[in-house]
């Protein structure tokens, strides 16, 4: 058998504050194969981004995670020092978030950014493998762009350059949190394009974090649906969606909006 | 009845010393809403919907044209006609928790316009703000709450209620339901056709999200660099748009079918909007525009009516 490129099993993540303690995590196991797509999908709070951020071992604290096994490519991140994180954190596992503008420094030219990602290796090498991934994630005007401060930059282009820098030392697991939510339908159209094309080109597992069923629908293998910390459902992505079994996965895929119809009922109206 | 008359909205704007223009955020856009009617407008971030959200509530007096409210120009009112007009045109923002003091308990948020329009009771203004709580489906017990005790979904509905308050009949809607999830959005979108079913309001329905509007709209706007470049029935408009710029909105949703994949789209399409600083010749979306020809690049099209639809490009046969 193929080796697991990620394996999770009785993950428990919470954040503990005065007297009460929020579970944000509970009891999460997740399997994938080298080069799988697999969507994390549920409302806000439902724990997506703490489950992702937990992988890397970067919720921020006060919090405590917990798990029985926490396997990536081999390697046991569960007993791995942070020191080992490190070295895998932007090179084997790469994370695309929400809003690019909280990933770039605000007063650095991207192309310096994106340098610093590189770990050794001579500037002019580095350089042209910087221009060549912005090319590669569609980024219009390359070698201008790397001089250009994140500011200049609208949202969709910004976003291209953070999943550039993330694809720089070709990960092996990308872990991307709602990479298209605050993005217009025709750029998310374009940033969906580019990952169904990266993830072929680089058999990179991706770990997509979305409540978008539709950009689920188009990039996804496998989906979890998650619920107050919990995983409700998992299965293909065409079992999830065309049988759903779990009555939150049903109501989710009632409320999505899908062209044409009229807008859904709830609550006996 | 609102209606805005060829209205244009221009920010200054200055980049260097020697180097400084205008963003035409508005051009020359007439659009009317009716009582009882919803007005979907859509089209992509900077294309101005805002703004012309902005210009229709009197909120941002337009560079060029004119909005009347029955027969008043808003913008040249006297001081009563001004605060008469302000009941009836409302608006509501994007983000439900911003838009609430979070010093204020929602009681006294609902209540607040009340006293900018004469109801100085402190009694009779919590009354009302009590009933509008009920319309809005929020206990009466959140009175003497705060903001930061409610979730997104329920500020929201404060929102709501203190656009109501004032018994408008035009209400603008900017992105209402974008900081929500979805099905609390639909929860909203609920209470929103169910409040204009029982007294008549006119909305003009801001959002990026086209599936939703065209689920809830009568007609639909498509905006597109500062122009309504198509102006149509909303019912199955996912399947009768005429605009190529529509067209590729429609194409651009993710359908919730595995497999149906969003790769075979044609790709010059969706790269990110050209800049609004500079002019373009011709029509505006030809330079993303599938089907552009040299007319295009040399020639402006027109709004004009196709069938049921008004249309601005030269090419589209009803
Ligand atoms: N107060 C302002 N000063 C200067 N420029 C402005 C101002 N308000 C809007 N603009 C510009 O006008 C254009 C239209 O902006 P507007 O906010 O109306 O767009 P929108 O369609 O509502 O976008 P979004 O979907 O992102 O909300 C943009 O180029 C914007 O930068
Ligand atoms: N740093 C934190 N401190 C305390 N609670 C947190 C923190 N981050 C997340 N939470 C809580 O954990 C739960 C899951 O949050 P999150 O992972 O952000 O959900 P999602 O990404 O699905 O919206 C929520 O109840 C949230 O309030
Ligand atoms: S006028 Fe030409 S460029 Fe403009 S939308 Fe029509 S076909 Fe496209
Ligand atoms: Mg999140
Ligand atoms: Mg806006």
């Amino acid at each position: 058998m193929q080796r697991r490129l990620l394996d999770v099993q009785g993950l428990n993540v919470s954040f503990p504050s005065g007297q009460e303690t929020t579970v944000a995590v509970k009891d999460v196991n997740l399997q994938m194969q080298p080069g799988e797509t697999l969507a994390i999908v549920g409302e806000s709070g439902s724990g997506k981004s703490t489950l992702a951020l937990s992988i890397l071992k970067l919720t921020h604290k006060p919090s405590s995670v917990q798990a029985l096994r926490m396997m990536f490519d081999g390697t046991d991140l569960l007993h791995l020092p942070e020191r080992g994180m490190q070295k895998l954190r932007g090179k084997d596992i790469s994370m695309v978030f929400q809003d690019p503008k909280t990933a770039f420094h605000p007063m650095m030219p991207l192309g310096k950014q994106l340098l610093e990602a590189l770990p050794q290796g001579r500037r002019r090498e580095k350089r042209q493998r910087a221009l060549e991934m912005l090319s590669r994630v569609g980024l219009p005007d390359a070698e201008r762009q790397m001089h250009a401060y994140p500011h200049t930059l609208s949202g969709g282009m910004l976003q291209r350059v953070m999943i550039a820098m993330a694809l720089l030392n070709q990960p092996k697991l990308l872990i991307a949190d709602e990479p298209t939510t605050a993005l217009d339908v025709t750029v998310q159209a374009g940033i969906i394009r580019l990952f169904a094309r990266l993830k072929r080109q680089f058999q990179m597992g991706m770990l997509f974090i979305s409540h978008d069923l539709g950009v689920v629908a188009q990039l996804a293998d496998n989906v979890a649906v998650m619920r107050q910390g919990q995983i409700v459902e998992y299965g293909s992505v065409e079992r999830i969606l065309q049988h759903p079994v779990h009555p939150y996965t049903r109501h989710l895929l009632q409320m999505a909006p899908r062209l044409g119809g009229t807008l859904p009922m709830i609550g006996g109206r | 009845m609102l209606s805005g008359k060829h209205l244009e909205k221009r920010y200054p704007w200055k980049r260097w010393v020697h180097s400084s223009g205008a963003i035409s955020a508005v051009r020359n856009v007439s659009l009317r809403i009716r009582a009882g009617e919803t007005i979907g407008l859509v089209g992509e971030s900077g294309s101005g919907k805002s703004t012309l959200g902005r210009c229709l509530a009197g909120l941002e007096k337009p560079s060029a044209g004119s909005v009347f409210y029955g027969d008043l120009e808003i913008y040249s009112l006297s001081r009563r006609e001004a605060r008469f007009m302000r009941r009836r045109i409302q608006y509501i923002h994007q983000d439900p928790v911003d838009a609430l003091n979070p010093y204020r308990t929602i009681g006294q948020s609902i209540a607040e316009p009340l006293w900018y329009f004469g109801v100085k009771n402190h009694a009779d203004r919590r009354a009302a703000a009590a009933r509008l709580l009920e319309m809005v489906e929020l206990p009466t017990t959140y009175l003497d709450k705060y903001p930061l005790e409610l979730s997104r979904g329920q500020c929201q509905r404060v929102n709501i209620a203190r656009a109501l308050i004032v018994e408008p009949e035009i209400i603008i809607c900017d992105e209402v339901i974008s900081a929500l999830d979805v099905s609390t959005g639909v929860q909203i979108l609920q209470l929103l056709k169910e409040l204009q079913q029982q007294n008549g309001y006119g909305y003009l329905f801001i959002s990026h999200d086209l599936s939703r509007v065209i689920q809830i709209s009568d007609w639909i706007a498509v905006m597109y660099m500062g122009e309504i470049v198509e102006f149509a029935p909303a019912e199955n408009f996912h399947e009768t748009a005429l605009h190529p710029y529509a067209q590729v909105l429609i194409e651009a949703v993710p359908r919730l079918i595995p497999g149906e994949s969003i790769e075979a789209l044609s790709s010059s399409t969706f790269e990110t909007p050209q800049s609004q600083l500079t002019d373009v010749e011709g029509c505006p979306f030809h330079p993303r525009c599938p089907l552009a020809t040299k007319r295009c690049r040399e020639q402006k099209p027109v709004l004009r009516a196709v069938g049921a639809h008004r249309v601005m490009c030269h090419f589209v046969e009803p």
